[in-house]
């Protein structure tokens, strides 16, 4: 997301003009794309389309410092992350996300008493073919909205968006590393069964 | 056999492998247990994959009618954001 598409890049590559800004088209062109983020993060839709708002009316204020090093839609986006992040540190701050029990006391365990698998996680074909596959970013899709809050908001801030795990504890108001380490890897663990089961085994 | 060889133990240490650097030791004993556990291996690998297909997933996943602003929304957005 941080990275510039220079082939994408927009506006004139040289003067200082940046009249290629402008606010109403942002909403026809990136409305969606915004919106479909904030709400993949907070997935409430009122929630959502109030960060949508809130970027538009930071982004307008904040126009003259956009220097065309990145795409609109990037440069769009950088402000929206913001803005969830505060919404969680918010949100956390009212109510922090519950903390995850110890794996053995879960009513889904992936390992016997002795540490062992319970079901050998299975041989992925070729999954780097699965990227360009529309069905597969379904799964995706559902796979990640099958994980509880509490385990899907640390997972999409941190893979999704790359937050390191202070900010991380910070925001989401997490007790410790080791709990935000423990929530993680729950998280992947239940994203990878999910997966195996709606893709990979087919 | 020793905690730290165990394949829970070792689940939780590959995961964290993707949020923190691991210590000399813990590399060691991750690279032992993955010589002689075919589980492990294949879990690592699919971790490897779901940590790159996550950092693209914003510009990959579906995005269906409900998740985009209906027109009612984009209606609101526009008289919020009014003449600037």
């Amino acid at each position: 997301m941080s990275s510039p598409l220079p082939e994408t890049r927009l506006g004139p590559s040289t003067g200082g003009e940046i009249n290629w800004l402008d606010p109403e088209k942002w909403l026809d062109e990136h409305g969606d794309a915004l919106y479909a983020y904030a709400l993949r993060r907070v997935r409430e839709a009122s929630t959502a389309e109030d960060l949508v708002q809130e970027t538009l009316l930071t982004a307008i204020k904040a126009k003259d410092t956009f220097r065309g090093e990145s795409t609109e839609r990037t440069w769009l986006t950088g402000i929206l992350k913001h803005k969830v992040l505060d919404h969680f540190r918010q949100a956390a701050r009212e109510l922090p996300l519950p903390e995850v029990p110890p794996l053995s006391d879960s009513q889904q365990d992936w390992f016997d008493q002795s540490g062992n698998w319970l079901r050998w996680p299975g041989d992925w074909a070729d999954p780097e073919r699965s990227l360009e596959q529309d069905e597969f970013w379904h799964a995706m899709s559902d796979c990640i909205d099958r994980l509880p809050d509490k385990l899907r908001i640390p997972y999409i801030l941190r893979e999704f968006d790359g937050v390191e795990t202070e900010e991380l504890i910070r925001t989401l108001n997490i007790s410790s590393r080791n709990n935000l380490w423990a929530m993680l890897s729950r998280a992947r663990l239940q994203l990878r069964q999910c997966l195996e089961i709606k893709w990979f085994s087919n | 056999m020793l905690n730290v060889f165990k394949c829970k133990v070792i689940s939780r240490r590959l995961s964290e492998s993707l949020d923190r650097p691991l210590s000399l030791p813990e590399r060691i004993a991750l690279r032992i247990h993955l010589r002689f556990c075919p589980p492990c291996t294949s879990y690592r690998k699919q971790l490897d994959f779901m940590h790159s297909a996550s950092a693209r997933a914003d510009d990959n996943l579906p995005r269906n009618q409900d998740q985009s602003l209906g027109d009612e929304a984009r209606e609101r957005l526009k008289q919020k954001l009014g003449p600037q």
